[in-house]
């Protein structure tokens, strides 16, 4: 055989024998869902949770060769929506690996289609029955619960003013409400403090300023909102506005993280005790890689909804060892499992699919103490409270 | 003591109210003409002052321009495309201010993006005064003082000058005024621009209590509503003690029956328009 034959039946032999490498690597992108309202009334979760998602997804292709095939899905704020179109994503794009909707009624429902469908699904929503009595073999949850987000909040907080004895809610009408509602009145009866009062609000509340006349009339020594979003920061505004601020400690037990904090300013901020999920000045080195990762989507640093996407998508991969989709050994493999997380170590238990983690208590700065317009708050402190396995209500069928 | 206090803060809160709803009376009360687009005006505005203070404005600048650039805006909407409909029917109007409202409150989501904003108080009206161990903010205080001195001015213009004359005719007698040669177009536009103008100051003056979001021109919108049902359709005086009464029951209620505070301002719709439909100070058809 001549050289020349010798060297292109070599080269041909290699093309063959690589051929299948790449038809492999084409043909097995993992569909992977993304569903979460990216239009009305909560549009604004979408964007930011899907850059989370992204640099999880470059990460992992990167550095464990995992191909997900990133599928946008826009739940519209709509129970009914998400579910149609998960089963939408299901069949059209054979999706089975979804996360997404931290709108409770959305991951509730969205929990139970999983299960129908046999797919898993990572939910960043808080309400207690996600990993309570609702709780499926197929859905895990991404954030701490009403319990954890009041003992990281109310808890730190009577230690740092032990003089507060008096404490004034303000709590919208609802599942969630009165979960937050109740973990605090369980708290600050533990520790030896009195709930004075609490005013009920509806949903669709915009107006405090009646609230806030009861609240003042109860002469507090802290007020307590258990609103969040749109109410919270409404509420907080006209509590600051109406000059509560100077005459007792205001805490928000459930904020929706940076995003909110730059919607209500420095001004109105300055010593409000915050909790949140996640805060982007945490210091490791998960945390700074995720943060610089983060820079070349956006020019803001990862928010709590950046976060959750980033980590409900790397909860997913850690039940992963190849590219082959299945899911009962996928669950099998997440179970157990620990990440080292944007907020430190985060566990999946087994035994109810929460995936524990920090929850942060942040004191806001003043304007003049500021290094950039994101340095809002500082960590006082971090924490973890979740229901033991004895306590817990979840029993998967 | 504390349901004295709610009753003042329930004036004022009423007095907001009244600002936000007048817009929408007027432009109904003269031109018969239902202006689904008003929230969403009024939203334009907020985000508006949002800007001018982004840009290195301040309040009193944007109390002055916003509610000029938002006429502006409403005189060209209305040459262009709302004078067509006012011929039209109630469906007709609806359908194309619904439309007009769409458009801008998706406009506004495209170049702001969903998050809220804040927008601050001017630093000469923070604060706040203290009566009695209650704390009322400054703020609110000149909103509501604003909010009467226009009410009276616009009442003032309507029923007391050659101007209001002719508008009122307008609306009333369209042929009659044209027969003594005046432009019914003209006096038309004048008014739907008023009712806008009217729109933009509620905006300018919501911002820095409540921020800028995409929904805020949905709220803004059911608030008028129910006061100018309450009031009677197209009636100035109405529209003022609907909302007054408006501000009473919800911040009342905050106290007595605290998670149906913003329920009773429908209940007070329903019970209106089943007792007396056409409103309290509306006229019979």
């Amino acid at each position: 055989m001549k050289r020349r034959s010798f060297i292109k039946g070599l080269a041909g032999t290699a093309y063959v024998a690589a051929m299948p490498t790449i038809v492999r690597a084409q043909s097995q992108k993992i569909p992977f869902a993304h569903i979460t309202p990216f239009s009305g009334a909560l549009a604004e979760l979408g964007p930011d949770t899907e850059i989370g998602c992204k640099v999880a997804i470059e990460q992992l292709r990167k550095q464990r060769n995992l191909n997900f095939e990133y599928i946008r899905v826009d739940s519209e704020s709509n129970p009914s929506v998400a579910v149609r179109k998960m089963q939408e994503a299901a069949s059209s794009s054979g999706a089975r690996l979804f996360v997404g909707a931290n709108l409770s009624s959305e991951a509730l429902a969205l929990g139970k289609e999983a299960r129908n469908i046999g797919a898993i699904y990572v939910t960043s929503a808080g309400a207690d029955e996600i990993t309570g009595k609702d709780c499926t073999k197929s859905m895990f949850r991404w954030a701490v619960p009403t319990r954890g987000a009041v003992d990281g909040t109310i808890k730190p907080l009577m230690k740092l003013i032990p003089n507060a004895k008096r404490w004034y809610a303000i709590t919208p009408k609802y599942v969630f409400g009165d979960a937050l509602l109740r973990n605090t009145e369980r708290v600050l009866k533990a520790g030896g403090a009195e709930l004075v009062g609490n005013s009920y609000h509806s949903l669709t509340e915009k107006e405090f300023s009646g609230y806030l006349v009861n609240a003042a009339a109860a002469n507090p020594d802290v007020l307590v909102l258990h609103n969040f979003s749109a109410q919270g920061a409404a509420c907080l505004r006209q509590a600051v506005s109406f000059g509560l601020k100077s005459k007792m400690k205001i805490v928000m037990v459930w904020s929706a993280g940076l995003d909110q904090l730059l919607s209500l300013g420095p001004d109105n901020l300055e010593g409000i005790y915050v909790g949140a999920q996640y805060w982007h000045t945490r210091d490791d080195a998960t945390n700074r890689a995720f943060v610089a990762a983060c820079a070349s989507h956006t020019k803001a640093p990862p928010n709590n909804n950046t976060a959750a996407g980033y980590a409900m998508t790397m909860a997913i991969a850690a039940g992963m060892t190849s590219d082959k989709v299945d899911i009962p050994q996928i669950i099998q493999r997440m179970e157990g499992k620990t990440i080292n997380g944007v907020t430190g170590p985060e566990t999946i238990r087994p035994f109810d699919h929460e995936i524990t983690k920090s929850y942060f208590l942040l004191k806001c700065k003043p304007k003049a103490s500021m290094a950039n317009q994101y340095d809002l708050a500082d960590i006082v402190e971090t924490s973890s409270s979740y229901p033991a396995q004895s306590e817990s209500l979840c029993k998967f069928a | 003591m504390i349901y004295a206090f709610q009753i003042v803060n329930g004036l004022g809160l009423g007095m907001l109210y009244c600002i936000l709803a007048l817009g929408l009376s007027v432009i109904f009360g003269l031109l018969r003409f239902v202006n689904f687009a008003h929230g969403e005006m009024f939203a334009l505005s907020a985000y508006l002052a949002f800007v001018v203070e982004r840009l290195g404005g301040d309040f009193w600048i944007a109390i002055v321009l916003v509610p000029l650039m938002v006429l502006a805006f409403g005189w060209a909407l209305e040459k262009s495309l709302i004078r067509f409909t006012y011929d039209r029917s109630h469906t007709v109007q609806i359908l194309v201010t619904f439309g007009i409202a769409l458009v801008i409150r998706e406009a506004l989501i495209w170049v702001f993006g969903p998050q809220p904003h804040n927008v601050s108080t001017p630093p000469s009206l923070a604060g706040f005064i203290s009566v009695a161990g209650f704390t009322f903010p400054v703020y609110r205080a000149f909103v509501i003082g604003l909010g009467i001195m226009i009410t009276l001015t616009f009442w003032y213009v309507l029923e007391r000058t050659r101007v209001g004359a002719i508008i009122r005719a307008g609306s009333e007698r369209p042929e009659m005024l044209m027969l003594l040669g005046r432009s019914t177009s003209t006096v038309f536009s004048g008014a739907f621009c008023t009712g806008i103008a009217l729109a933009g100051f509620a905006g300018v003056m919501f911002a820095p209590l409540r921020g800028v979001d995409p929904n805020i021109g949905a709220e803004a919108l059911g608030i008028a509503f129910i006061a100018v049902t309450i009031g009677g359709l197209g009636s100035y005086s109405g529209v003022v003690v609907a909302s007054l009464i408006l501000g009473v029951i919800q911040s009342v209620m905050s106290t007595a029956w605290p998670e149906g505070a913003s329920l009773m301002l429908y209940i007070a719709m329903a019970a209106v328009i089943l007792i007396r439909p056409r409103g309290l100070f509306g006229k019979a058809v």
